[in-house]
């Protein structure tokens, strides 16, 4: 705050307006979030055990050192990063493209938005059970679709080669009915005279899209892509309920390995250890994907 | 020309129905399957029969069955009172966090706002235990408060709030100012009527991340006649062997008040809306 | 900006975590309170609620102890939801013994008894019960519930695994079924299941997709057939166990039944059920689902052994009941009270009416017709006499957790040998053992 030294001799009324509109939101932030964070970041240079608080020691860079090692772990960002770069795109293509396609006047456009978005108000959880069923190679619904037309069978989850790529499809298929509305409401704030005069002008509907459909949601845009990108990175339920980490650890992600060595090994010195990692490792590739886009923004 | 713009129209339907069904089919199952057996289930899972009904005498012997077993609709009144506090605390909360980093100007802003990204790519999991760690010094376990106060805040819906109002034009609010009209004024009576799509988003997503959230409710809730929704299908899962029947029947159930809320909110996004926000 | 972020993050942390300690530490035992009547307040919690028959009868036994013990102990019940991998009750257990707040009863699972006795969130309740009371549970439970020597948990209920079959299949193709005390050797069940297998059928199913504790649960008898194990018998090395000629002659079987198509290494659920498999290798929870299954002609075979040189064992195990660490000294007497009343035969025998789950103790068995006969006299028999514990290691839940992944690998292509090799390398480094 001391950066603003010239208008320092009081804050203006925007200012205070400003801190006041924030003010709620960075105090639950900071108790709920950061504060519980720092105690994650304190806890990476322990040995602290969930079931053995009481025997909880400082040991430096251990965790660190030891992270170095574990090929489970380093698998484990390999992949993370392997499903970030095929689901992202996917799914943001996905979303735009439903949400282009439902925003219309059509009779009973209705059902078919609550038709797009019916994968997103079950749990990941139950679409994960659901989908193990519909991948089983022996029996599922895929193998017995493709084996009508000739194709097949796969093994789907059970190879090592292909079981990722499954969890990708899953993914994007469940969450972008959640991005496909937050276009929707983008496009709804895309004001409706720009169209009537581009009409006017005669442009014709794709030179719209481009010209003002897609400038008119580069904000939302930003978001979207930050927002898949954010959760596609702490990717744990579906390989959780459906490979657990296999075959061979070819679906086993960082967000899985910190819950595993955490809460299910207990050594939650270590597990916080990978997630202060995890979290810087996010945290970069974020901010630099945010520079990106608003360079990109302001050209 | 007008048999054109005919076929042209079918032609989107049998798109828009065939994309439907892809997305619809687990929502389908579900609800086919409420009314089998799991004899029927199973042997039905192979092929198309999955998503075709068949009815047994008694039609809804699920539903009972399932209503008989877990206090649903009285863990359904405890989700939902709840959630309707977070939502209406987290949209004001929020939005106007959001408001702010979109127009106003304060010290400190470019700091803040980075270090909301920050903790917006903060896991769940990661966090879990030494949030529980504050829940219970505060002595809030076993509280809803437990559920609504960690829930209230989100650095995600503070950064969607923000790029919605950025793209929103500055000169609508320009009038206003000049009028004299305070911020707040501003933001309560121009900005949130014209941004009502956004905030009709932000309901259904809080609404059906609560409403499907298991994990922390079970941590720091203990009280039985406290139990959320997820809390009390979860024993369908947990008793071995599962009755799937039972477990679709519950499903479809805790399914619709979701899709009532969804419904509701439709209105909201009827296409070309903002035309009439932005024409004067 | 990035910087700022960075160091204004680590600031806060320093100061956070000096504030704070290292995560919390154990806090004092609670004090006694008392009851308006002057009876001593207990707590209890339990990892079933009142929705399923089994969380009812928790429900109904504290009542009654409520009653009988009116004016000396009351006990008040929590009945907390769990939902398998996702967590649940484990993560509040965790929790509470991080934070404070256990109970002074509650429910472990057998298999987490070592962890939670190492870590002092459970005691031993020994000194409470008379070795002739002792003497009517299951040799397993005690087995499973004793750790460096002391008793920490009794349970009501057990569990066992056996092989179910189709007794139409069965006798369409001329097969005898094995006996209660003389059960297959996997030869023996390789060439049945070779003889049952056909186009739309598999020999047996075996959950061989399982990713969690089933594997260990249902094929570790089969190493411990050998006289081995996979892990030592102090549960904490496991080179020389878990990759030993023992485990590697399982693993290669499984492979085998695998590759050659008598068992399905992706099974469909209810395959046995919907008459897709001849046999079923499972446990003691499986009648309750035939039940949804009449036309199903079943019935139930031992644990198949190793090889006619090897000794008979079956699986066994499940939830018990434990007296908390942070229960306050004046309350412990009461505690384990609750718990004898908790796993009384009367309770035991109610467990299989909820549950159908076998009971922990002989005297319950005796009350229970069903056990008297065939089918389900396979299982008692089994609980009697060759019934083993899984290893009560304070690293089981890595141990078991490598152990599925090396099946599973196996299973995916991988050599057995190495699979192990590797399994056993997770295990040391996740463990920190040299």
């Amino acid at each position: 705050m001391s950066a603003n030294t010239a208008k320092k001799k009081s804050l203006s009324k925007e200012s205070l307006t400003g801190l006041a509109f924030i003010a709620p939101a960075v105090v639950l932030l900071f108790v709920f979030l950061l504060v519980p964070f720092m105690l994650t970041i304190g806890n990476s240079f322990t040995n602290y055990n969930i079931l053995k608080p009481g025997q909880t020691e400082f040991v430096g860079l251990k965790n660190f050192v030891k992270l170095t090692k574990d090929t489970v772990f380093m698998k484990s960002i390999v992949n993370t990063f392997v499903f970030v770069i095929m689901v992202v795109p996917l799914q943001v293509c996905l979303a735009l493209g439903l949400a282009l396609l439902i925003n219309r006047k059509l009779k009973g456009i209705s059902i078919y938005r609550l038709a797009f978005f019916a994968p997103t108000v079950l749990s990941l959880v139950v679409v994960s059970i659901l989908w193990s069923y519909i991948y089983n190679p022996n029996n599922g619904l895929l193998n017995s679709l493709l084996g009508s037309l000739g194709l097949g069978p796969y093994k789907f989850l059970n190879d090592p080669k292909t079981a990722m790529f499954c969890i990708v499809v899953l993914s994007a298929w469940q969450g972008c009915g959640f991005q496909m509305m937050i276009f929707l409401s983008g496009l709804q704030d895309i004001p409706l005279y720009l169209y009537e005069a581009a009409e006017v002008d005669g442009a014709t509907k794709f030179q719209q899209f481009v010209n003002i459909t897609l400038p008119g949601l580069s904000n939302i845009a930003v978001f979207v892509s930050l927002n898949i990108v954010v959760a596609a990175f702490q990717l744990i339920i579906q390989p959780m309920m459906m490979t657990g980490g296999g075959p061979q650890n070819a679906t086993m992600t960082i967000v899985y390995e910190i819950y595993q060595t955490g809460f299910k090994y207990n050594q939650m010195g270590y597990g916080s250890a990978m997630a202060l990692v995890f979290t810087v490792m996010v945290l970069i590739i974020t901010l630099v994907q945010n520079k990106i886009t608003s360079k990109l923004n302001e050209e | 020309m007008k048999n054109k713009r005919l076929s042209g129209t079918v032609l989107m339907y049998v798109m828009l129905t065939v994309i439907a069904l892809v997305f619809m089919f687990p929502l389908i199952w579900m609800l086919v399957s409420s009314f089998k057996d799991d004899a029927g289930i199973f042997s039905d899972i192979t092929g198309v029969s999955a998503f075709l009904p068949s009815f047994k005498a008694d039609v809804f012997f699920n539903y009972k069955e399932v209503l008989g077993r877990i206090p649903l609709i009285r863990a359904m009144v405890n989700s939902f009172s709840y959630i309707v506090v977070v939502i209406v605390l987290g949209l004001v909360v929020n939005s106007m966090a959001g408001y702010a980093f979109a127009r106003l100007k304060f010290p400190g802003k470019n700091l803040i706002f980075s270090l909301l990204l920050a903790v917006m790519v903060i896991p769940a999991q990661t966090v879990m235990l030494p949030q529980f760690s504050i829940i219970y010094k505060m002595g809030l376990s076993n509280s809803y408060l437990a559920l609504i106060l960690p829930a209230i805040a989100s650095p995600m819906y503070i950064f969607l709030f923000r790029q919605n109002f950025l793209g929103i034009p500055e000169s609508i609010e320009e009038a206003a100012k000049l009028d004299g009209a305070s911020a707040l004024r501003i933001f309560f009576q121009l900005i949130m009527p014209l941004a009502k799509p956004i905030y009709a988003t932000v309901t259904i997503l809080v609404f059906i991340a609560l409403w499907n959230d298991f994990v922390w409710p079970v941590m720091v809730i203990s009280d039985t006649s406290k139990q959320t929704i997820q809390m009390a299908l979860s024993s369908l899962f947990s008793i071995s062997p599962v009755n799937y029947g039972n477990v679709m029947a519950g499903l479809t159930i805790v399914t619709i008040p979701v899709l009532a809320i969804f419904l509701s909110l439709q209105k909201y996004y009827v296409a070309g809306i903002a035309s009439t926000g932005a024409k004067n | 900006m990035k910087k700022s972020v960075v160091s204004l993050l680590l600031a806060g942390s320093l100061a956070v975590s000096a504030i704070a300690g290292c995560g919390g530490s154990q806090s004092a035992p609670t004090q006694a309170e008392t009851a308006a009547d002057g009876s001593m307040e207990l707590t209890i919690w339990v990892h079933e609620t009142e929705s399923s028959d089994e969380g009812k009868l928790y429900a109904r036994l504290v009542e009654e102890f409520n009653q009988k013990y009116a004016g000396k102990y009351h006990a008040n019940l929590s009945q907390i939801a769990r939902s398998g991998d996702a967590g649940g009750y484990d993560d509040k257990i965790n929790a509470a013994i991080s934070n404070g707040g256990l109970p002074d009863v509650f429910t472990v699972d057998g298999v987490t008894v070592a962890q939670y006795a190492d870590a002092g969130a459970i005691i031993p309740i020994d000194q409470y019960f008379t070795s002739e009371e002792l003497s009517d549970f299951n040799p397993s439970i005690i087995q499973q519930g004793t750790y460096d020597g002391k008793l920490y948990t009794l349970g009501a209920m057990d569990s066992s695994v056996g092989i179910f079959y189709n007794k139409d299949m069965f006798q369409a193709a001329g097969i005898t079924p094995a006996t209660a005390e003389n059960p297959w050797t996997l030869e023996e069940l390789t060439d049945a299941a070779r003889k049952l297998t056909t186009d739309d059928c598999f020999g047996i199913t075996m959950s061989l997709d399982a990713k969690d504790e089933t594997i260990i649960y249902f094929f570790l008898p089969l190493i411990q057939s050998q006289g081995s194990n996979i892990v030592s018998d102090d549960g904490l090395i496991t080179d020389g166990y878990m990759n030993g000629e023992a485990a590697v002659n399982v693993l290669t079987w499984i492979k085998d039944m695998a590759d050659n198509g008598y068992a399905s290494a992706t099974p469909a659920e209810n395959s046995f059920e919907l008459k897709q498999a001849a046999m079923a290798l499972t446990g003691a929870w499986e009648p309750a689902n035939l039940a949804k299954f009449p036309d199903v002609n079943w019935g139930l075979m031992p644990m198949a052994k190793y090889d006619s040189n090897s000794k008979a064992v079956s699986a066994c195990g499940s939830w018990t009941f434990a007296v908390s660490g942070q229960c306050a000294e004046e309350k412990k007497e009461g505690a384990a009270e609750l718990v004898r009343f908790m796993t009384s035969t009367e309770a035991a025998a109610g467990m299989f009416a909820a549950n159908s789950m076998p009971p922990s103790r002989q005297s319950a068995f005796s009350q229970i017709a069903q056990f008297g006969e065939e089918p389900l006299s396979v299982f008692q028999y089994q609980l009697t006499n060759t019934a083993q514990a899984r290893p009560v290691s304070v690293n089981y839940a890595v141990a078991s957790n490598q152990f599925a992944t090396a099946v599973q690998n196996v299973l995916t292509g991988m050599d057995v040998k190495e699979a192990l090799d590797q399994a056993v390398t997770q295990y040391n480094f996740q463990t920190d053992t040299e």
